[in-house]
C-alpha cells in the first residue's frame, strides 16, 4: 500500500468515527427534542382531556344516552364500531383530497363537489341497472347493481377531475391562491348544474341485498352495511398503500411532495404524475361520495358539507399524508360517534362543538397536523 | 476537441436585476472545469441555465450539438447531463436505495411502471452497487431526511452518477463536508472515467484547484477571465475580486 492511499484510509477512518458521532448526537438531540416536546404544556393539556375522557366515557358518564361504558359495554361497542365505520368513510374521502395537496400544495376545493357528482350519477345507472326510479328494495340490488353504479359514478368524478386539472390548473403551478379560487368557483358553478340535473331533494343510493341485514353484538343489533362500508374502506387504503409505496409511479409521487423541480431533474415528466394524481384523487373523491350516499344519502349541501369533513381530516392528519388521513378520520370519527352518546343528555345538542375542540387540541400540540411536515 | 456545453451570448434578468450578462462558454468533451467567483456573481444562475432549471433572457445554450435553450430540464437527462444542487436535495421521504432506483427508473423511463419487471429489481441492486461506490452501502434503507448532511451529499453525488451520465453539473459538492469528507469526495471525482464532462461550482479553492484543469472566474454576472489553476491562483484582478487586495 503506498503511503498516499495509507493516508486516505487513516482520514476515511477518522471520519467514519465522525460521521458515526455525528450520528449518535443527531439521534441523541432527536430525543432530546422529543423530551423538549413533551414538555409543552399543551401536550400536558392533551394528555389530561384524553385521559379524563377516557374516565368519563369508562365510568363516570351516567345519565347520558350510552351510559357508563362500564355499566353498559354494548353500547360502548356499538360506538366504537360507529367510530371506525365512519372513519373508514372519511378515510376514502379525504385520502383523495390529501393526495393532491401532498403533490400539487394545490387546496381543490371541488373535492366536495366531485363527491357529490359521482354519488348522484352512481344513483341514476343504480337505478337504471334495478329498473326501478323510487322504494328500490335492497332485496332486488346484487351486488353488481352496486359495483357498477359505483364505478360509474367514480370514473365520471374521475374525468371530471382530470378535466378541471388539464383546463384550469396546470396553467397555474405553483400559484395556490389562484387554484384555490378556481377549485372554489368551479364547486359553486357545479352545485348550481347539479341542481338543475338532480333536483333538490334528498336521494339515496341502496346498498347490495347481500350486506343488508342485521347482526347482534354485544346484546345490540348492528348494520351489516357499515362494516361492509368499512371494508371498502380498508380495501381501498391497502391499494393505496400498495400503489403509493410498491409501484415507480407511487416512488416518483412521494419523492414529487418533498420536491417537484427535482423530480424534473431526472428526466421525469411531473406534469403527467399531477394529471395521473389528480385522476386518482378525484375518484377517491368518487368512491366516497358512493359510500357516503349509500350511508346518508346525497343532497344539495353535502358537496359542502363533506369537503369541510375533508378538510377536517386532513388538518388534523396533516396535508399531503396518508398516514396522516388515516389517523385523522380515526379520531374525528371517534369524536362524531361518541359525541352524541357520552354527553349528557341536555347537552348532546353541542356534540358538533367537540369537533372544534378536538381541531384546536390537536393545532396546539401539532400545528402541522399528525403526520404533517411544513410545505 | 469538440464542445458538449456551448453557452452563447447568455443573459438572465430577473425583473430589474441582471443575473448573467452576455457570458460565453465551450466545455469540451472530458474536461474538468470549476466555475468560482464570490456570492451573487452569477454563478448557480449559470448552472441553472445550463440545466434547464431557468431559461435565458437571451443568447442560447447548446448541449451536444441540440439547442436546449428553450427546452424543460426533464430533458437533460436525455442528452446525457445531470446535476446536483447547491443545498443537497436527496428525496427527504425516500431510502437512499428509492432515490437512486428514481434517478435510474427516470433516467430510463420506467418510472412509470405500475409493477416491477426482473429489470426493475436488477436497477435495485444497480442502485445498491451505486451507494456502495459513494459508501453509502451501510445505509441502504435509511431515509434521505436521516442522514447526516456529508452522507446527504454523497446520496446526491450517487443519484447524478446512477444515469453514467456525460455531462455533470456538481454546485458547491463540498459545501458543508468534513476534511474526511472532502478527501473522499475528491478522491471519488478524480475516480470518474477521463471522458466524463465535469463542471463545478466550489468555494473551497482546495477541492476546485485539484480537480480542474481549468478555472473560470465570473463576477457581477459577468466572466472574468479563465484560465489553468496556476494563472487563475497568480492572477491579480482574481485576488481583488476575492480579497480585494493585489497578490503579493
Amino acid at each position: 500500500m503506498t503511503p498516499a492511499s495509507n493516508g486516505l484510509d487513516q482520514v476515511r477512518r477518522e471520519d467514519e468515527r465522525t460521521t458515526s458521532t455525528e450520528v449518535r448526537s443527531r439521534s441523541a438531540a432527536s430525543v432530546r427534542s422529543r423530551l423538549t416536546e413533551l414538555r409543552r404544556p399543551s401536550v400536558w393539556v392533551a394528555a389530561v382531556v384524553a385521559v379524563a375522557v377516557a374516565a368519563w366515557v369508562l365510568v363516570l358518564a351516567d345519565g347520558t344516552p350510552a351510559g357508563a361504558a362500564a355499566d353498559d359495554p354494548g353500547k360502548f361497542l356499538v360506538t366504537v364500531l360507529d367510530a371506525v365505520t365512519f372513519a373508514g368513510l372519511l378515510f376514502v374521502a379525504a385520502s383523495g383530497f390529501t393526495l393532491i395537496f401532498g403533490l400539487m400544495r394545490t387546496v381543490n376545493m371541488a373535492h366536495g363537489s366531485l363527491f357529490l357528482l359521482a354519488a348522484y350519477v352512481a344513483i341514476r345507472v343504480q337505478e337504471a341497472m334495478v329498473g326501478r326510479s323510487r322504494n328500490i328494495d335492497p332485496a332486488d340490488v346484487g351486488l353488481l347493481d352496486w359495483l357498477v353504479p359505483m364505478l360509474a359514478g367514480a370514473g365520471v368524478a374521475a374525468v371530471l377531475g382530470l378535466a378541471i386539472q388539464q383546463v384550469f390548473l396546470q396553467w397555474n403551478e405553483g400559484q395556490e391562491m389562484r387554484q384555490t379560487l378556481l377549485t372554489l368557483a368551479i364547486t359553486v358553478v357545479l352545485a348550481d348544474q347539479m341542481l338543475r340535473e338532480f333536483g333538490g331533494l334528498a336521494q339515496r343510493m341502496v346498498w347490495p341485498g347481500a350486506v343488508t341485514h342485521f347482526f347482534t353484538i354485544g346484546g345490540e343489533r348492528y348494520a351489516a352495511t357499515r362494516l361492509f362500508m368499512l371494508g371498502i374502506a380498508v380495501l381501498v387504503g391497502v391499494l393505496l398503500w400498495l400503489w403509493l409505496n410498491r409501484t415507480s409511479v407511487g416512488m416518483v409521487i412521494r419523492a414529487g411532495v418533498d420536491d417537484r423541480q427535482m423530480v424534473r431533474g431526472l428526466g421525469i415528466n411531473i406534469k403527467r404524475v399531477f394529471a395521473l394524481t389528480f385522476l386518482v384523487g378525484s375518484f377517491l373523491a368518487g368512491v366516497g361520495g358512493v359510500l357516503g350516499a349509500s350511508f346518508a344519502g346525497a343532497a344539495p349541501g353535502t358537496d359542502g358539507s363533506w369537503l369541510l369533513n375533508s378538510l377536517v381530516v386532513v388538518i388534523i392528519g396533516g396535508l399531503g399524508s396518508l398516514k396522516g388521513a388515516a389517523a385523522g378520520s380515526l379520531l374525528y370519527g371517534t369524536v362524531v360517534a361518541f359525541s352524541p352518546a357520552y354527553l349528557p343528555s341536555q347537552y348532546s345538542y353541542y356534540a358538533i362543538i367537540m369537533t372544534f375542540g378536538l381541531l384546536a387540541l390537536v393545532l396546539a400540540v401539532r400545528p402541522y397536523g399528525l403526520f404533517g411536515r411544513p410545505a | 476537441m469538440a464542445s458538449v456545453v456551448e453557452i452563447r451570448e447568455v443573459t438572465v434578468a430577473f425583473g430589474g436585476l441582471r443575473a448573467l450578462r452576455g457570458v460565453d462558454l465551450d466545455i469540451a468533451q472530458g474536461e474538468r472545469l470549476a466555475v468560482i467567483g464570490p456570492n451573487g456573481a452569477g454563478k448557480t444562475t449559470l448552472f441553472n441555465v445550463i440545466a434547464g432549471d431557468i431559461a435565458p433572457t437571451t443568447g442560447t445554450v447548446v448541449i451536444r450539438g441540440q439547442d436546449c435553450t428553450r427546452r424543460p430540464s426533464r430533458h437533460r437527462p436525455r442528452l446525457g447531463l445531470a446535476r446536483t444542487y447547491q443545498k443537497a436535495r436527496a428525496f427527504a421521504g425516500l431510502t437512499v436505495r428509492e432515490n437512486i432506483y428514481l434517478a435510474l427508473a427516470g433516467h430510463r423511463g420506467r418510472h412509470r411502471a405500475l409493477w416491477r419487471t426482473p429489470a426493475d429489481r436488477a436497477m435495485g441492486d444497480e442502485a445498491a452497487d451505486v451507494a456502495d461506490r459513494v459508501w453509502l452501502s451501510g445505509q441502504l434503507d435509511e431515509l434521505a431526511g436521516e442522514l447526516a448532511h456529508g452522507q446527504r451529499r454523497q446520496l446526491e453525488l450517487a443519484m447524478a452518477i446512477a444515469t453514467r451520465p456525460d455531462v455533470m453539473l456538481l454546485d458547491e459538492p463540498a459545501s458543508g463536508l468534513s476534511r474526511g469528507e472532502r478527501e473522499r469526495l475528491v478522491e471519488l471525482l478524480e475516480s470518474f472515467d477521463d471522458r466524463l464532462t465535469l463542471l463545478l461550482i466550489e468555494h473551497d479553492m482546495d477541492v476546485a484547484f485539484r480537480i480542474a484543469q481549468r478555472v473560470v472566474v465570473m463576477a457581477d454576472g459577468e466572466q472574468v477571465m479563465a484560465g489553468t489553476p496556476d494563472e487563475v491562483r497568480a492572477d491579480p484582478h482574481v485576488h481583488r475580486i476575492y480579497l480585494g487586495t493585489e497578490a503579493a
